[in-house]
């Protein structure tokens, strides 16, 4: 707004005067502003001193901010466009959204050439046009949770941790069936992010649906493009027609509760799932890689968080030692080591040997892969996902697939009009 | 106060605003009115007035993705007129709040009634009325979400034990505002009771004592005696808990997203969606003046019919 | 006559027991399931929420756990400073609205009307729309991070300037003309006559605050980014998370963030019987 910058700019210069003393005491030591998504502190604390241990002359000031509210408030700061926070977390396809708002500052000439070190998927999510903008991080992917007493009960064969010998979204239909006993309000298989892009996009994938165009501006054609349609019907008929999943299950919490409590006998979702559920001792788990269309190809969800440098940060310098700092193997390997997400560094997967080295992940790794397909690049992540959250929702709830997803495509089109000008 | 009105500035220099000279002795003299009304209103200028300002300026800009701005006139308010999905809002949240101000008031009244006389027990009662307010708004939409919940949550449980089986809740087109609408006011008519109260401990207790004399019924005391003198306090209550209930959107934000398929598809929500999601900051600011704009146009009527007879302000 | 006229009393005090009770029943019940639940181990919390039983509201196993490991976390520090965010805009907010709701009330100025729409419509804007504005002037005062930051943007508050103009016109300005007439001043007026008669008003604007600074969330979470400044709705939000919520956690500092809440309202009340002299509805 022209009028607010400019009655701002007069304030900003006499809040500098104000803060003239603060950037004195500042010189002794850098402090580094830094938002970070809001893992518990055990999760964060540790990496913050280890940077501070290996660099003794910058401080970090640290903010957790839950995940629900980490866009608005982030949203609330890069706005104001001020030098603060000097480094924040990005979910990662949110790296082109920033990008084109000018909310990062390009990182190719910070890290050099050695880019190959990281997994595929998770350089993709931090490049916008052709640059790397912000940093991988931390990656994720999807494992089928299943409950050994249910299938035992009901005299279903378990899927194996194998993926070569991955089920089909067909068989898990019929497995699910059995498994659904309404007596005993115990049901088939539940999604923990069952409204989410995220997990359900796989699906129309593994039918080979392009779930956006090329340059990631347009859904018409591609959000309503027959193999959509076909994997949504199939997604809807688990809710409605086969009634094997429950509807309305949209927070991944109680999600992970109903598979914890014994309620729901397949339960496919994310890594951090694995330690969630291993501290529930009375439960007899196992897991199967996530299942696939007959007929189509496997695919499973991926997606990272990453690090972004503000661009009118006034501590370049320091901020750039962070960032080369946490492209090291070391970082990456011990925030894995604190929080149970794939590594996104290839050699980390093999410096963490054992830890890595159980069912579960030897799935993850082998999906990272080969399997593993990110979100769609473009700069309306937030919009397209918001609208299609909405369908999925609707779709769930016995909305003719569609007629709803012809709408969605509208929406998002409607909403991409600003990027297309 | 008195000490500040007689400060180092001569009463001549200072602007004016009294309207009548300090000879009539029930008007202040400048100073002392600036004493009372200043501090107020400088801070709401500096912290609320001056950002709604250029809000409201910003919903005439359409802003590029640079972050870079033009003059864009009412073009963020004509395409909002041309969307169908304003429309919808605009009915859901004049709906909602149609049934949710009368219902809250009405319930908060009866609360006041009940708890105003002494008793024993009676702060318990006054404390368990309070008690729904002192959850924020965020978790009482958490805790709802969780005890309404088709699975997991224990209403359900109870419904479906009691033969009445198990609602959708927030899951139904047509449940979804209805629901909204009675968590707000499960929250909420605590906080309104104690306005409510406040007013009724005001009345003079003559005025009950000489109904009884002449053998007024209570039905005939609370219409002709307890109404009336409650016209201030019920004036304040209606226009706060209009403004209050415009802006409600957290639970929205947090359980349907405005869905299934429109129903709770409140404007304050579309006009968070709108900043922080679609980040379109100059739709989300034409939504946020209009949203302004109703509040302020019923606050005006409902001021309007608080009047007493004579015409004086409620 | 008499002995109607008592069973009468006797009957309809029943009836407001009775009512009293299934109102208060509904609006705690689900409070009760969030202590319950805060007592439980985790694993438990949904254990039994799916049918009907005293498991519902009856643990099976108790454990303080929930509660004990809130000290090792932020969550005391940020319980005391809302506190001390809430307790200080009560104090001084009190005393900056009464004033100016006084003014309305009572005194005849230009532009009042004018001037008092503003100040209502500084209550009705949605915050979302101020925020980046706010953010940016409350940066260029340097105050980012401070307690500063969230107190002095609430100080004035126009609901309740207009909450105190309605209750203070309600009083009878014979009083005042009287005070004038013997040479009170203004400020002596509103000190010694007006506030006092209005204690219970004087504690209702004081929760209006009160409550207003405690639930703050969205702003203190953009305002105040340092662990030394968080309020205790961020504290509480930290515990839900899209990768595992700590459901344990979660209600033990809900239970406590809503007992702390209730302290004032439970002090006004008693404040409302001391003033409740007489009253014809008993």
């Amino acid at each position: 707004m022209t009028t607010r910058r400019t009655v701002l700019k007069g304030m900003t210069a006499a809040g500098s005067l104000l803060a003239a003393p603060q950037l004195l005491r500042a010189q002794a030591k850098t402090e580094l502003n830094v938002i970070w998504v809001g893992w518990p502190e055990g999760h964060i604390t540790p990496m913050a001193e280890m940077f501070m241990k290996n660099h003794p002359t910058i401080s970090l000031k640290l903010e957790r901010i839950p995940f629900n509210e980490l866009f608005p408030a982030l949203e609330v700061r890069l706005q104001a466009r001020t030098p603060l926070p000097d480094i924040f977390f990005a979910d990662g396809p949110l790296t082109a959204s920033y990008s084109i708002r000018k909310h990062l500052a390009e990182l190719d000439g910070i890290l050099g050439n050695d880019l190959g070190r990281y997994t595929k998927a998770a350089l993709a999510q931090g490049t916008y046009k052709g640059k790397l903008m912000t940093l991988p991080y931390i990656s994720s992917g999807m494992v089928l949770f299943l409950n050994r007493k249910h299938f035992a009960d009901a005299g279903v064969a378990l899927p194996e941790p194998d993926v070569a010998k991955r089920w089909t979204w067909e068989q898990t239909l019929e497995a699910a069936k059995k498994l659904t006993d309404p007596a005993k309000n115990q049901w088939g298989l539940v999604f923990e992010m069952a409204d989410r892009p995220y997990q359900a996009l796989t699906l129309p994938q593994s039918k080979g649906a392009q779930v956006l165009s090329e340059d990631g501006l347009t859904a018409t054609g591609y959000v309503d493009s027959q193999p959509f349609i076909d994997a949504m019907q199939f997604y809807a008929d688990l809710f409605n027609k086969h009634k094997v999943t429950p509807t309305g299950v949209f927070d991944t919490n109680l999600a992970l509760e109903m598979f914890a409590t014994g309620r729901a006998s397949m339960y496919l979702a994310t890594t951090p799932s694995l330690a969630s559920i291993s501290a529930r001792k009375d439960l007899d788990w196992t897991v199967a890689p996530q299942p696939y269309f007959e007929g189509g190809k496997a695919v499973t969800p991926t997606g990272s968080w990453h690090i972004g440098m503000n661009p009118r940060t006034k501590q370049r310098a320091a901020a750039e030692t962070f960032i080369k700092a946490f492209a090291q193997p070391e970082y990456v390997e011990a925030q894995a080591r604190l929080r149970p997400n794939p590594p996104v560094l290839k050699s980390v997967w093999d410096s963490m040997g054992a830890e890595l080295d159980t069912p579960g992940w030897r799935i993850v790794r082998s999906e990272m892969e080969n399997t593993a397909v990110p979100r769609p690049a473009t700069p309306g992540w937030l919009e397209y996902e918001d609208i299609l959250r909405g369908a999925f929702r609707e779709i769930q709830g016995g909305a003719n697939v569609e007629q709803r997803l012809k709408k969605a495509a509208r929406d998002i089109d409607r909403e991409f009009a600003k990027y297309r000008g | 106060m008195s000490d500040r009105a007689s400060a180092p500035v001569a009463v001549s220099e200072a602007p004016r605003i009294a309207r009548r000279r300090s000879s009539d002795p029930m008007q202040p003299r400048t100073l002392v009115l600036l004493a009372f009304l200043l501090p107020a209103l400088a801070f709401l200028v500096l912290f609320r007035l001056t950002p709604i300002v250029i809000a409201i300026g910003g919903s005439l800009f359409t802003q590029n993705l640079a972050g870079e701005t033009s003059f864009g006139g009412l073009t963020n308010f004509a395409q909002l007129f041309g969307d169908e999905r304003f429309w919808n809002s605009l009915k859901v949240t004049l709906t909602f709040n149609i049934i949710i101000n009368p219902l809250q008031i009405a319930i908060a009244f009866c609360y006041a009634l009940l708890v105003m006389a002494p008793g024993k027990g009676v702060t318990f009662f006054r404390a368990a009325f309070f008690l729904p307010m002192t959850l924020s708004t965020g978790l009482t939409a958490v805790l709802w979400n969780i005890m309404l919940d088709s699975n997991l949550g224990p209403v359900n449980a109870i419904l479906e034990g009691i033969g009445i089986g198990r609602q959708p809740f927030f899951l139904s087109e047509h449940q979804a505002l209805g629901t909204m609408i009675a968590i707000a006011t499960w929250k909420g008519c605590g906080y309104w009771m104690i306005f409510l109260l406040a007013g009724l401990y005001r009345i003079p207790g003559e005025l009950y004592e000489a109904a009884r004399i002449d053998g007024a019924s209570r039905w005939h005391q609370l219409v002709h005696i307890t109404l009336p003198q409650m016209r201030r306090p019920l004036a304040f209550v209606f226009v706060a808990d209009t403004a209050i209930n415009f802006l409600f959107f957290a639970p929205v934000y947090i359980i349907t997203k405005g869905g299934p398929n429109g129903a709770t598809d409140l404007l304050m929500f579309r006009a968070y969606e709108n900043a922080f999601t679609f980040i379109n900051w100059g739709r989300s600011l034409a939504l946020s003046t209009i949203i302004l704009v109703i509040i302020g146009v019923i606050a005006a009527i409902e001021l309007r019919l608080f009047r007493d007879k004579e015409g004086a302000e409620a | 006559m008499s002995v109607d006229r008592r069973s009468t009393v006797l009957a309809l005090g029943t009836a407001r027991y009775i009512t009293m009770s299934l109102i208060a029943l509904v609006l705690l019940l689900p409070l009760i399931w969030l202590v319950v639940s805060s007592l439980r181990p985790p694993a438990d919390i949904f254990a039994h929420g799916s049918r009907l039983g005293w498991s519902m509201l009856i643990p099976d196993r108790l454990t303080l756990e929930n509660y004990t490991s809130l000290l090792g976390t932020g969550f005391p520090r940020a319980v005391g400073n809302s506190l001390f965010v809430a307790l200080t805009t009560m104090v001084v907010g009190v005393v900056v609205n009464a004033a100016a709701g006084f003014a309305f009330a009572v005194f005849d100025f230009r532009f009042k009307n004018v001037i008092f729409a503003f100040v209502l419509a500084a209550a009705m804007m949605p915050f979302e729309a101020i925020v980046i504005p706010l953010y940016i002037l409350v940066q260029s005062l340097g105050l980012i991070d401070s307690y500063a930051a969230l107190i002095l943007p609430d100080l004035a508050n126009g609901f309740v300037i207009f909450m105190f103009r309605q209750f203070f016109a309600g009083l009878p300005r014979e009083l005042y003309e009287a005070a004038r007439v013997d040479g009170a001043s203004w400020g002596h007026i509103w000190l010694k006559i007006a506030l006092p008669i209005s204690w219970p008003v004087v504690l209702t604007g004081g929760i209006m605050l009160f409550m207003h600074q405690f639930e703050a969330f969205f702003w203190p979470l953009v305002a105040t980014p340092s662990p030394e400044h968080t309020v205790v709705q961020v504290a509480i939000a930290r515990n839900i998370s899209l990768e595992g919520t700590e459901w344990g956690r979660l209600f033990s500092s809900t239970t406590l963030a809503g007992l702390v809440a209730l302290v004032p309202f439970l002090l006004f009340q008693k404040f409302y019987i001391r003033n409740f002299v007489t009253s014809g509805l008993k």
